[in-house]
Formats: C-alpha cells, sequence, structure tokens
C-alpha cells in the first residue's frame, strides 16, 4: 500500500516533468491547423506531419544556427577547460604572492548579475570590432563560467596526491609537461562536470548572443527561435518543430550528462 | 604546496585567466560603474553628461515617479519570485527524496527527473507559452476537472494579475529537480551505519530524523535557499521569452528592466544604475555563497 503510493507520487511527478516534453514532439508533427485550433492536446489528429522540421530546417535556416550553436559551445569548452585547468594548476600546486587575491576576485565575479555588465560589455567587444563574430560571441562566455570552474578545477587538484609530483619532478618533467601530461588527463572526471554544465550554458545563452549579433547568419539556436516566433504569428507548429531541435542534442548527450552532472553539483555542497 | 624556483612559474599559468578576465570582465565593471553616473544615450561617449547621482534618485527617491514604480514593482517581482520557489520547491524536494531514497527504480525516475534541468531553456519557455495560450493545456485541463473559476480567459500569462504566477510555476519546474537531486544525493550519501548504530541505542524516528538526518541536509538546504534566491534575482530568459515583462509591467523583473532601459529605451547610465544597485543587493544574500567556495589554497 505504501509503496503503491510511492510510486504514484513519484509517476506523478515524472509526468509534469515529461510533459512540456511530449506537448513539443506532438505540436510539431501536427498540420499548422491542428495546432491552431487544438493547442490543448499533445497528440496531433491524423497522420503526424513530418514537412515541417523539412521547412524549418532548409527554408529557416535553421541548420545554420545549428552550425553557429555547436562552434560557439564547443570553443568555449574548449577554452573553459584550458585556462581555467590551468589557473587551477597554479593554485593547488604553488605558492605565490597575491594567490588568495586573484582567487577570490575571481570567485566574486559569480555574484556579478549577467545585465549589470551587458551595455558596457556591448561596447567594448563593439569597439574591438568583435560584433557579429564568433570571437565576440565566445569570449565573454569563457569568462563568464570562470569562478565555479576554477573553483571546481582548484578542489579536485587538491586532492591528487602530491607524491606523484615529486615523482614527477625527480624524473625530471618541468610544471608544464606535468601539468599538461599527469594532471590534466587526472581530471577528467571534474572536466566531465564543467564540460557538460558549460554546453547546456551556452548552448541555452540568449542575453549575450541577441546583443552582440544581429545579423541573422550568425544566430544561435534560441535566436533562431525567437526569429521563428517574431516572423510566424503562432504557428506552433513550426515554432515546435525549431525548439525540438533546439533540445535534441542535449538530449542525446543526455544518458552520460546525469552522472557527471550530480558528481559536479555535489562537490560542492554535500562534502561540506 | 610548493614555492618555484622560477618565481614566475605559478603566474605563467594564471595569465590565459587574467588577461581574458582584465579585457572581458574588468574593463566592463568599471565602465559600469562609471556610466551609473553619466546620462548619456549610446554611440559617441562625448555626448555622455557627468550627473551624479542623479539616475540613482530617479528610480530609488522617485525623482522621476515612473521609473521608481517600476524599479520596485520589479524588484518586489524578483523577490516573489524566490520567495515562491524557497517555500514551495524545498518540501516538495525533501519529500520526494525520501519517497525516492528507498525506491527500486529511482535511478529510472531520476533520469526523467533530470529532464527539466538540463533542457531548461528558450526552447521550454515556449513550451510554456503554449500551454499557457487561452485555449491551452492549463485552461483545458481546469475547465476538464470543473476547476472553471481558475482559468483565465486570456491566458494565464495574458492577463496582468495572474502572469508572475505563470512564470513561477515555470521557475519551480525548472527549478525543483537540482534541489531534489542535492537532497537525494545527500540523504544517499548518509552512512547506514548510523542509523543502525542509533536503532541499537534505543533512538526514536523522530530523533534519528532530528539527529542524523537534519544535521546533513541543512547545509544543502542553505545551497539551495542561495541558488534559488539568487537565481530569482538574475531571472531574464524565462521573463523575456514568455511575457516580455507584460502585461502592464506585471510581470516586470529587474533584468528585463535592465535590458529594457538600455537597448530600448537606451539610457544607459540609468540601466547601469539600477543594474549596479540589483548588483548590491544580490550581491548581499550571495556572500554567503562565497563561503562554500572556500577552498584550502
Amino acid at each position: 500500500m505504501v509503496k503503491t503510493i510511492k510510486h504514484i507520487i513519484l509517476v506523478l511527478y515524472g509526468l509534469t516533468c515529461v510533459y512540456p516534453f511530449l506537448w513539443m514532439i506532438g505540436t510539431s508533427l501536427k498540420t499548422s491547423q491542428d495546432a491552431l485550433a487544438n493547442p490543448q492536446s499533445p497528440i496531433p489528429k491524423g497522420a503526424p506531419e513530418w514537412s515541417t522540421f523539412a521547412e524549418v530546417w532548409n527554408k529557416l535556416n535553421f541548420y545554420r544556427f545549428f552550425v553557429n550553436s555547436v562552434v560557439v559551445s564547443i570553443i568555449v569548452i574548449i577554452g573553459v577547460v584550458l585556462i581555467y585547468t590551468m589557473m587551477a594548476y597554479s593554485f593547488a600546486k604553488f605558492r605565490f604572492k597575491g594567490k588568495k587575491f586573484v582567487y577570490y576576485t575571481f570567485i566574486a565575479l559569480l555574484l556579478v548579475p549577467g545585465v549589470t555588465t551587458l551595455i558596457p560589455l556591448y561596447i567594448n567587444m563593439t569597439n574591438l570590432g568583435l560584433q557579429n563574430t564568433y570571437v565576440g560571441m565566445i569570449l565573454p562566455m569563457i569568462n563568464g563560467a570562470a569562478p565555479f570552474a576554477i573553483f571546481l578545477f582548484t578542489s579536485y587538484f587538491r586532492t591528487i596526491s602530491h607524491e606523484l609530483y615529486e615523482c614527477a619532478v625527480l624524473d625530471g618533467c618541468g610544471n608544464f609537461k606535468i601539468y599538461w601530461r599527469i594532471y590534466l588527463p587526472l581530471a577528467l572526471p571534474a572536466i566531465g562536470t564543467i564540460a557538460i554544465l558549460n554546453f547546456i550554458g551556452s548552448w541555452n545563452n540568449i542575453l549575450w548572443p541577441m546583443i552582440i549579433v544581429d545579423k541573422q547568419e550568425m544566430f544561435t539556436l534560441p535566436m533562431g527561435l525567437m526569429y521563428l516566433d517574431s516572423s510566424s504569428f503562432k504557428k506552433w507548429n513550426e515554432l515546435m518543430a525549431g525548439a525540438l531541435i533546439t533540445v535534441i542534442p542535449i538530449l542525446i548527450a543526455f544518458p552520460f550528462m546525469q552522472k557527471m552532472y550530480v558528481k559536479g553539483m555535489t562537490v560542492g555542497s554535500v562534502k561540506m | 604546496m610548493i614555492t618555484t624556483r622560477n618565481k614566475w612559474v605559478p603566474y605563467l599559468f594564471l595569465l590565459p585567466g587574467v588577461l581574458l578576465f582584465l579585457a572581458v570582465g574588468v574593463y566592463s565593471v568599471g565602465f559600469s560603474i562609471m556610466l551609473s553616473f553619466y546620462n548619456w544615450s549610446g554611440i559617441d561617449f562625448s555626448t555622455a553628461r557627468f550627473e551624479g547621482l542623479a539616475n540613482f534618485r530617479q528610480f530609488l527617491l522617485g525623482d522621476d515617479p515612473i521609473v521608481t514604480q517600476n524599479f520596485y514593482n520589479s524588484l518586489l517581482h524578483n523577490v516573489l519570485i524566490g520567495a515562491a520557489q524557497v517555500v514551495i520547491v524545498i518540501p516538495i524536494a525533501i519529500v520526494l527524496a525520501f519517497v525516492l531514497q528507498n525506491t527500486k527504480m529511482a535511478s529510472l525516475y531520476r533520469t526523467v527527473y533530470f529532464l527539466p534541468m538540463i533542457a531548461s531553456g528558450v526552447a521550454i519557455f515556449y513550451v510554456w507559452k503554449g500551454l499557457f495560450e487561452p485555449t491551452g493545456a492549463f485552461n483545458s485541463l481546469f475547465h476538464a476537472i470543473g476547476l472553471d473559476f481558475l482559468t483565465v480567459p486570456g491566458g494565464m500569462l495574458g492577463s496582468s494579475s495572474t502572469s508572475l504566477i505563470g512564470i513561477i510555476i515555470t521557475s519551480i519546474w525548472g527549478g525543483l529537480p537540482g534541489t531534489l537531486i542535492l537532497y537525494y544525493a545527500g540523504l544517499t550519501s548518509i552512512d547506514p551505519t548510523l542509523y543502525e548504530a542509533a536503532d541499537v541505542d534505543g533512538a526514536s524516528k523522530l530523533t534519528m530524523i532530528t539527529k542524523i538526518t537534519w544535521p546533513l541536509l541543512k547545509p544543502i538546504t542553505l545551497i539551495a535557499v542561495i541558488q534559488m534566491v539568487n537565481g530569482a534575482f538574475q531571472a531574464f530568459e524565462n521573463v523575456f521569452i514568455m511575457t516580455g515583462g507584460g502585461p502592464s509591467g506585471s510581470s516586470e523583473v529587474i533584468g528585463t528592466l535592465v535590458y529594457r532601459t538600455a537597448f530600448l529605451n537606451n539610457d544607459y547610465g540609468l540601466a547601469s544604475a539600477i543594474g549596479w544597485v540589483s548588483f548590491l543587493i544580490t550581491g548581499a544574500i550571495a556572500m554567503f555563497s562565497i563561503r562554500s567556495f572556500k577552498v584550502d589554497i
């Protein structure tokens, strides 16, 4: 009895989690009349209409938005991992002047709300001629990822035995080689967590790209969705086809995201 | 921890990150602070006028009644979103974590519960917009189960008395999984022998919960609260996509207010000033969170 109630609770909550996705998929397969007339139902009337996807993908340039999103996310991930594992290596291994100051300055970044620095950031990037470029989109995203990445990598490096470092030094390894050949590969679990967090973050980021990019060919997927929304009046089937294209890569990466995500999110809290 | 022979080595490793920070972060922060004391409509900075605290007086002290009203309204909405999340999400998350803890198919459920957390973004906000339509899922559901008084003729997001509720519902949907997972991880990390030992010593279930479970869940709760409050004060995308802050400002938050002031009204100075005041407010709250980022360096 108690067991049944438990499962009813869990299933009900599961349904609320899944329902928006079902509605998204169902609506993307409706004809436009059906989508407008029966917005409450997640099930298309009659045969599913697959052609909406082809239309959105080809006519509305979604393949281009897709490529942009992939390029931006991948470079952000690589940049974040390389730059901040290096910093974390320094924080974790060396004693030097100004260390605490630099560390906490970077962590404090976490507190500055994104909108506060949006205006000068926009002016800054425009002055550098980075409007409508990948670089212009990417640099602030990497910088924004600094606090959590530095925190996680530093704590992770601190757990790696110092003897390993000493052995490598005795074998004649320089610091850069030790970082690259030993610490970076050993930090793979932490790298996975940060990569996933930043993949989700940059894939969904809209505020910054929206400001720095106004050329359609540089749009990312979420911007493509906003464009769809503004250019066609309540064509829910088109909008949901676009939405599905936007979330599918995240859903594909989903299975191995979960474990890493939990690990990363709990490193900072549960072990307190 | 070591002191290197070449004292430049540690700094070399910091260099790329610091350079990026100087180019992107420091400049922006500095310029943004400066801007909040100026009146400037963009493009050419030589047209900017230094005005001291005029911007702050404008929205804090009522020098411009409309702007002041908008600001406090938005601030109230941020607070309401944060408070509603904390009050609703935490009890539900704790209950669900307890229920989930000893079930056989916990990992299957967990997989499903993860969906909102990872996929919550612009795409999902459009789904919510669709569900809140006048003839959408919510109104139809209320109608079908006989709760007609809950239906909103213009759709929940289209009416100024309910639009904020719509925003809160979506924030809860997106925020619950993360908190649930935190509690679940916390509960499963408790060593079961602790309970066994307590049982042998004759402790009651209630004592076990207050003496073993709660002390462990307390830091998690603190983190969860900080995350939610911080998230609520930084809310932008969901509001921007679903309501744009409307109708008639009923779901405006600081984020959308700053955006509108800067990029639609071209009042960059005022926008920066509002942004910094909201930073001070979030900063005060988040001072706690910095403690959780303490690393032994």
